[in-house]
């Protein structure tokens, strides 16, 4: 591992930082990695569509099962193009055998369903741990750092999910509205098209989604790596080398492995460190180091020492405002006020309370009387509010009560006639038909005009008594609005009629 | 029924006519009576007409027929997003010949105009029309010019095709007397109709060649002088404004009808009573009337339109509850 040829920036980050990091990898290698995905996948998808027509549920759980498999190249690639070097397709194919060889029973067994597998893989992968060993370093690696990777899972999962839906809704788009289809039905058929179609679409968003998921799983991983081992710092005491050397190679790591290079660095480290120190410290540690070596117990101390100085503490004082009142808290604000002024605030809070739940209540007041129509009619079930029906005593601010009619209505219409009064007349024959008719059951309401009458008596009555009401609402209706008078022979005829349609209704009445 | 009611003869001549116009145009346009009923009313009281329908009921077609019928001018302005008010009104034009500017009279200048598809042109072509709509008259480059009379805006709308339109503004609509609903005919109407295009020999189908001219334009405006004389007892006029002010209060109504809804009501109303040949109008006329004048004018409550209500709704149930008068 050469830590000087990483093309990330090495520098420890926050967890979700980290996996923008991975996002931003996948990003940067894309195509190689759903390339190396599409070798690697297609084949056995295609070959398990041979299946029979009944069978073909299973490409969908072979391929979401074997997910863990098909993610190893694409971390090959993301961990040898973060070190400067992109493998080929060949170099990946070839180096794939060694890959699927090892370590494949527990993923796709009782790991299968880990939600941090993306940042456990590099461990089995490319740190070579298996059993007990692997078991601890995922232990150590989760200690810190480790949320976001179930997260991820979570995120791929829902983001697979989405991505399905929305080629569904893309072809259903499609689908002309003229073609009516039963997708009930078709939802339920085994067809191979329509099998193969969702086997694809699955496949399609499993594709999309399995770079991004991969590369932020390492990117996790190697954050994580990067806390625990600081590497930053190794990259800065070298930088610090380079430049003391005048700019010599240092060339330490050149290709001498991992552990070699960390030894290096921790010695130079040790050094550098040693050399930030007081004078005095260091002229004793350089005694000391000349004159003899550190046991253990020792070593142990002396780190505890230094890691207890001030160099490796920052104090930091946060103030935060004091919401509510502690009890401990001797010399809480509530004290300083005298007695009377809590008093006086707590009486005004308690009736700014009051004030607060009477316009609460005047406002639900308000709002049911400004929707009471609506409110009325949703507890009728949506009918409309219907008319209040007069009762029929005054019709249409008429008195139509038997009371206020003449006996011999005919008789009294015809005198009040030949008095002159020619209006009143018509009136009293209209007002007592009319009040005949609602005796009857005619039902009218308040708009109801004279034609509507007219209309409403030719549906209930016989066609004598229409005939008759709409002669004698036309001729009313001209002596009320048009001001011209009937003739003598019209109400002459109209009062015979009269006797005819209701008199004898008013007779067995009396 | 054994009288008639009282008539004057010229009323019954003017009823004579309308009702040979109402037959002639019935010709053309077949199963939508109602409608015709109404856009004579509004020719009659000198009004305006917003008639709103799905395409292919025959607004136009009504136009052309009525224009065909009383042999006035017509002109037909199909509403686009594109077209200018100085399309509609005319403008002025410089001569080079002359050396001055000269008018060009727009298709306002005509007896009938068929504005078709009003809600496709923006606010400001609509606006074109305010002027003409209640003065009669286009101001062109400072300068008046009275259209044709009898005038009359016939503006046609589709209510289904909401995508690019411009609804009318509240100062245009008012300014229609009446606004009809065109609707779809009934089973015999509709096969009577079919046979009759498909069996005529012009290639546009609606035989509007066999409609005869009845009468001309002056006797459109003496009918409408006619139908100003028609006598108003005052407890209908009452009625009237009373219709028009009980929308502005009613609940499940945001905005009534204003006052040019009232002087609506009772000159619809004068017109339909010259086309029954009576000198006098009545509560029913008014009533009769009063959809139309009114659903144009009134803005529904928010909570009604939520629900679904048409205005047509809300008023019946007004008019079922606004007390008619009674002498």
């Amino acid at each position: 591992m050469n830590l000087n040829s990483v093309s990330a920036e090495i520098r420890p980050r926050k967890p979700w930082e980290a996996a923008d990091l991975g996002i931003l990898m996948a990003r940067q290698w894309w195509w190689p990695l759903t390339r190396m995905w599409l070798l690697i996948t297609l084949p056995p998808l295609l070959l398990l569509h041979c299946l029979p027509a009944s069978l073909l549920w299973l490409p969908v759980v072979v391929m979401w099962w074997l997910k863990p498999i098909w993610e190893r190249p694409l971390l090959y690639i993301l961990s040898q193009a973060l070190f400067g070097h992109l493998p080929d397709t060949r170099e990946t194919l070839s180096a794939l055998p060694a890959m699927l060889r090892r370590h494949w029973l527990g993923p796709l067994t009782w790991l299968r369903l880990s939600p941090s597998r993306s940042m456990d893989l590099p461990v089995s992968q490319l740190e070579h741990l298996s059993g007990a060993q692997r078991r601890n370093r995922v232990v150590a690696l989760h200690r810190e750092d480790a949320a976001p990777a179930g997260w991820l899972t979570i995120i791929g999962v829902h983001i697979e999910t989405i991505l399905l839906f929305s080629a569904y809704s893309l072809i259903y788009l499609f689908i002309p509205a003229e073609l009516d289809l039963d997708y009930f039905d078709l939802l339920q058929e085994e067809a191979f098209w329509l099998t193969a179609l969702q086997n694809t679409l699955y496949y399609l968003s499993m594709t999309l989604v399995a770079p991004f998921y991969v590369a932020c799983g390492f990117a996790i991983y190697l954050n994580r790596r990067i806390k625990l081992e600081g590497w930053d710092i190794e990259i800065a005491f070298r930088r610090i080398v380079q430049a003391r050397n005048g700019g010599a190679n240092p060339s330490v790591d050149s290709g001498n492995g991992g552990a070699a290079a960390t030894v290096g660095a921790a010695a130079l480290c040790c050094a550098l460190l040693l050399s930030l120190l007081p004078a005095e410290t260091r002229a004793q540690a350089d005694f000391e180091a000349q004159n003899r070596a550190f046991d253990s117990a020792e070593a142990q101390q002396r780190i505890e020492e230094i890691l207890a100085a001030e160099d490796f503490h920052r104090r930091e004082t946060v103030r935060f405002p004091k919401l509510f009142d502690d009890e401990n808290e001797i010399d809480s604000p509530a004290e300083a006020f005298p007695p009377w002024l809590r008093d006086l605030l707590s009486w005004l809070a308690a009736s700014f309370e009051a004030i607060i739940w009477a316009l609460m209540l005047a406002l639900a007041l308000i709002i049911a009387y400004r929707y009471r129509r609506w409110i009325l009619q949703l507890g009728r079930n949506g009918a409309a509010a219907a008319p209040l029906r007069r009762a029929p005593a005054t019709l249409f601010g008429l008195d139509v009560s038997r009371e206020s009619l003449p006996d011999d209505v005919a008789a009294a219409a015809l005198s009040l006639w030949h008095h002159g009064r020619r209006r009143e007349a018509m009136a009293l024959l209209y007002r007592a038909a009319l009040a005949q008719l609602v005796a009857r059951g005619l039902e009218l309401r308040d708009g109801s005009t004279e034609g509507e009458c007219v209309r409403r008596v030719r549906k209930y009555e016989q066609p004598d008594t229409a005939d008759y009401f709409a002669t004698l609402t036309q001729l009313w209706q001209g002596l009320a609005y048009g001001h011209r008078e009937p003739s003598e022979q019209q109400i002459n005829r109209l009062c015979q009629q009269w006797r005819q349609c209701f008199g004898r209704e008013q007779a067995d009445a009396e | 029924m054994t009288d008639t009611g009282p008539t004057d003869d010229p009323i019954q001549q003017s009823a004579a006519i309308v009702a040979t116009l109402r037959d002639e145009i019935k010709k053309a346009l077949v199963g939508q009576d109602a409608v015709i009923d109404q856009v004579l009313v509004a020719l009659l009281a000198g009004g305006h007409v917003l008639v709103e329908g799905v395409p292919g009921l025959g607004k136009t077609l009504l136009v052309r027929s009525l224009a065909r019928c009383f042999g006035g001018d017509f002109s037909r302005v199909q509403f686009t997003p594109d077209l200018m008010p100085s399309d509609i009104t005319g403008h002025a034009i410089f001569d080079m010949q002359s050396q001055q500017f000269q008018v060009r009279r727009g298709p306002v200048f005509t007896n009938l105009l068929l504005a078709d598809e009003i809600n496709r042109a923006p606010a400001k072509t609509q606006a074109a029309l305010l002027e003409v709509m209640q003065e009669r008259q286009i101001t062109i480059e400072g300068e008046s010019f009275t259209t044709g009379e009898p005038f009359m805006v016939l503006a046609t709308q589709n209510p289904v095709e909401q995508e690019g339109t411009y609804p009318l503004p509240e100062a245009e609509l008012d300014r229609f007397m009446l606004k009809i609903f065109i609707d779809y005919p009934q089973q015999d109407d509709e096969e009577k109709l079919v046979q009759q295009i498909c069996g005529s020999e012009n290639n546009d189908g609606f035989n509007l060649t066999q409609l005869r001219t009845l009468i001309k334009p002056q006797n459109i405006l003496a009918m409408q002088r006619l139908a100003n004389r028609i006598s108003v007892d005052p407890a209908v006029l009452a009625y009237a404004v009373r219709l028009a002010r009980s929308t502005r209060d009613w609940s499940g109504i945001s905005r009534g009808a204003g006052p040019r809804a009232s002087i609506a009501l009772v000159a619809a109303a004068k017109a339909r009573a010259l086309m029954q040949g009576n000198t006098y109008i009545t509560p029913d006329h008014i009533k009769e009337i009063a959809l139309p004048v009114l659903r144009h004018r009134i803005l529904l409550a928010a909570e009604l339109e939520i629900e679904g209500v048409d205005a047509d709704h809300t008023l019946r149930e007004l008019l079922e509850q606004v007390e008619a008068p009674r002498q």
